[in-house]
């Protein structure tokens, strides 16, 4: 590693340690007054950079849980320094590839948390918004446009509320919105004469995004709550979203996009079944 | 991607589980992650130790199952031994992780031996 590289690094982890003041935490010395063992500046800085790391992803754990990861990762990346057949760049590269291993966990592997629901709706949403603001939208699609975007928002602030749970207070009247704009929008959006069969999928595709996302607002409505129609809203949800993005391909190959150009379609596609999967992956959250 | 029905070791805890019984019969009854992590590259003669956010998780679903025990380091431990940092998390092999070790490679043994077509054959056996 070279010397300005090493000084980059050095000076990155002081200011973020100084603003979070843990520098001695993250040396595990508490108030032992620094280092005991001879350690490079840029060996201080990967220990501090990965416990940035770590704490960062495990955003909204249990505090004892996380408590327990954050030292015992710590304790490990300190032993990886100190052993003698590793390299600076060994422990740099595994704590990178920890990084990467813990977001695909916490993001769409078994771990899901709410908070790539919350990032997927505030997509949406701020689409949605967008949308209500371009040209050539009638007032009324554009006024449901607003209200599907402040609802998609909504959800996602429930999800960024409480990082492992969507909260009900704001999930609801979110949902409401967002099923009520998504489903009044399937039924005005017209069919433009150039997109012919796609124009009818959009519309069928929307509504039954409307419907599932009804489907879930009602299930939280009702006294007795069952977790098996917030399964089916969501199952809903995601077949209509797959349906949106074949629609959206086959719109594309048809050379007719309803967007500005192909790429705006197939980037929706994309949406639609990154959203769709992300959704899926989301059968064990849970609503506080 | 995690276990069908939460029943049987994934192929992560089986590794690390004999990364376990290698360390604690070699002598080392007790061991932290890393150095769980470093025995189980050298029984692989990989060059990287399991990551970390793999390592962990596997080793917390271990304990979760029983089969593991870990305890924390104390301050006089790691002062006892003139070693500073943070303190460690000692895991140990439990009866029942041992028992689960021996499954899984009995299970390994016969996948291997059994032949293609006799896996897709029901078995009647009890009936």
């Amino acid at each position: 590693m070279r010397n300005q590289q090493r000084v980059a690094l050095f000076y990155g982890s002081l200011i973020v340690s100084s603003l979070m003041g843990d520098y001695d935490s993250q040396r595990g010395r508490g108030d032992s007054g620094g280092p005991q063992w001879p350690v490079h500046r840029s060996e201080t800085a990967v220990l501090s950079w990965g416990g940035y790391l770590d704490r960062a992803l495990t955003w909204g754990l249990e505090p004892l849980e996380r408590d327990e990861i954050l030292h015992e990762r710590a304790a490990d990346r300190f032993e990886h320094l100190a052993d003698p057949d590793s390299s600076i760049s060994s422990v740099l590269a595994r704590s990178i590839w920890s990084a990467v291993g813990d977001i695909w966990f916490r993001f769409v592997g078994v771990e899901t948390s709410a908070l790539p629901l919350a990032i997927v709706f505030a997509v949406v949403g701020i689409g949605a918004l967008a949308d209500a603001f371009s040209r050539g939208i009638t007032p009324i699609l554009a006024g449901l446009n607003i209200v599907t975007g402040i609802g998609y928002l909504a959800m996602a602030a429930a999800g960024l509320r409480q990082p492992r749970k969507l909260q009900r207070t704001w999930l609801l009247p979110g949902l409401v919105l967002a099923s009520i704009g998504t489903m009044a929008g399937a039924i005005t959006l017209p069919p433009t004469p150039e997109a012919g069969l796609f124009g009818w999928v959009a519309k069928i595709a929307l509504a039954g995004v409307g419907t599932g996302l009804a489907v879930v607002a009602v299930t939280l409505i009702r006294p007795h709550f069952e977790r098996v129609w917030i399964i089916r809203g969501g199952v809903i949800i995601w077949g209509s979203a797959l349906f949106m993005a074949v629609g959206e391909v086959g719109w594309t190959i048809a050379d007719a996009p309803i967007y500005s150009s192909r790429w705006s379609s197939l980037m929706v596609a994309f949406a639609c079944v990154v959203g769709a999967t992300v959704i899926a992956r989301l059968r064990n959250i849970e609503v506080a | 991607m995690r276990r069908k029905g939460d029943t049987e070791l994934v192929t992560n805890e089986v590794k690390l589980l004999l990364a376990a019984i290698s360390m604690t019969t070699s002598g080392d009854s007790e061991f932290h992650g890393y150095s769980l992590a470093k025995e189980l590259a050298r029984l692989e003669g990989a060059q990287t130790p399991m990551s970390q956010s793999t390592l962990y998780r596997a080793l917390r679903r271990l304990e979760e199952r029983g089969a593991l025990h870990s305890r924390w380091e104390s301050i006089e431990e790691s002062q006892a031994e003139g070693r500073d940092g943070p303190p460690r998390r000692y895991y140990t092999v439990t009866a029942p992780g041992v028992a689960a070790a021996r499954d899984a490679v009995a299970k390994s043994e016969q996948a291997k031996l059994a032949s293609p077509w006799q896996t897709w054959v029901p078995s009647f056996e009890g009936q």
